[in-house]
């Protein structure tokens, strides 16, 4: 039997057994650098596009829910998109982060002393607790860097690149929390509150 | 001496992290950690400059030839 001028097996036509190949190296491919943590998601008119940063020149890699999105777009994405520098990754746990897009305007905070470090910096988190000591164990900031007595929130524009993980280890301060790196000053704003 | 920043690089793209120019603009750069680690050498910048270190400050440091290039040996 012939189906699209091309012989079926199993029931399935080789352009389907094809695409079905396909998707288990996928899910494969997505398995093996997730567990190395150099895996990223982003989205492009609502669908999630995701791959592996380290190989910058990568094709289309693994897409859900569908394998519609443009090639050439998801090849530009990856071209523009490297990795961070050793010094920045290292402030993550294990290496670990994530890099966000924006798709809307977001507020993360930081502390600051006005004499160490000061209201505009690239290091933030999204929460804040009433526990300075918890904060500064769990963001991993040493008393010589910030003296944390104060709080500045800034609001993050749509469009902009961020870098989310949790802070890796400052020995003695554990860190874990959620960290993000905004690598562009320029754009945010402050929010007083 | 004195020198001010003039770009950042916080991506693999580049081994420099930032680049700075004196007042006759001879550049000189603050390399990535492995940059400094190869060359037996301690990175002169840590976390707190990470996060604030931006374009236009001015900042005083001590400065090294090697390969022929200007790179800050401490902040």
């Amino acid at each position: 039997m012939y189906a699209g001028g091309r012989k079926k097996q199993g029931g399935l036509s080789s352009s389907q057994r094809s695409q079905l190949r396909d998707m288990v190296d996928a899910m494969e491919y997505r398995e093996f650098w997730q567990q190395r943590g150099a895996w990223v998601e982003t989205q492009d008119r609502g669908e999630i596009i995701a791959g592996n940063l380290q190989i910058a020149t990568s094709v289309l890699l693994f897409e859900i829910p569908s394998l519609s999105a443009s090639i050439n777009w998801i090849k530009s994405w990856f071209k523009s998109s490297v990795g961070l520098t050793d010094d920045v990754a290292k402030t993550f746990q294990y290496g670990r982060y994530k890099q966000i897009v924006t798709d809307k305007p977001i507020v993360l905070k930081r502390y600051y002393d006005n004499v160490n470090s000061f209201a505009k910096g690239r290091f933030m988190t999204n929460s804040t607790s009433s526990f300075k000591f918890y904060d500064r164990m769990g963001l991993a900031v040493k008393p010589t860097w910030n003296g944390m007595t104060k709080i500045a929130t800034w609001e993050i524009p749509a469009g902009t690149t961020i870098y989310k993980g949790r802070a890796a280890m400052q020995f003695p301060w554990l860190g874990g929390k959620t960290q993000y790196f905004v690598p562009e000053l320029e754009t945010i704003k402050r929010i007083m509150r | 001496m004195r020198l001010k920043i003039i770009d950042v690089n916080f991506t693999t793209r580049y081994d420099w992290v930032f680049k700075l120019a004196d007042e006759t603009n001879n550049i000189f750069f603050i390399m990535n950690e492995s940059y400094y680690k190869k060359r037996n050498k301690n990175s002169p910048i840590s976390k707190k400059e990470l996060d604030y270190y931006d374009r236009g400050q001015w900042i005083n440091v001590f400065t090294e030839n090697i390969d022929g290039l200007g790179i800050v040996v401490k902040v």
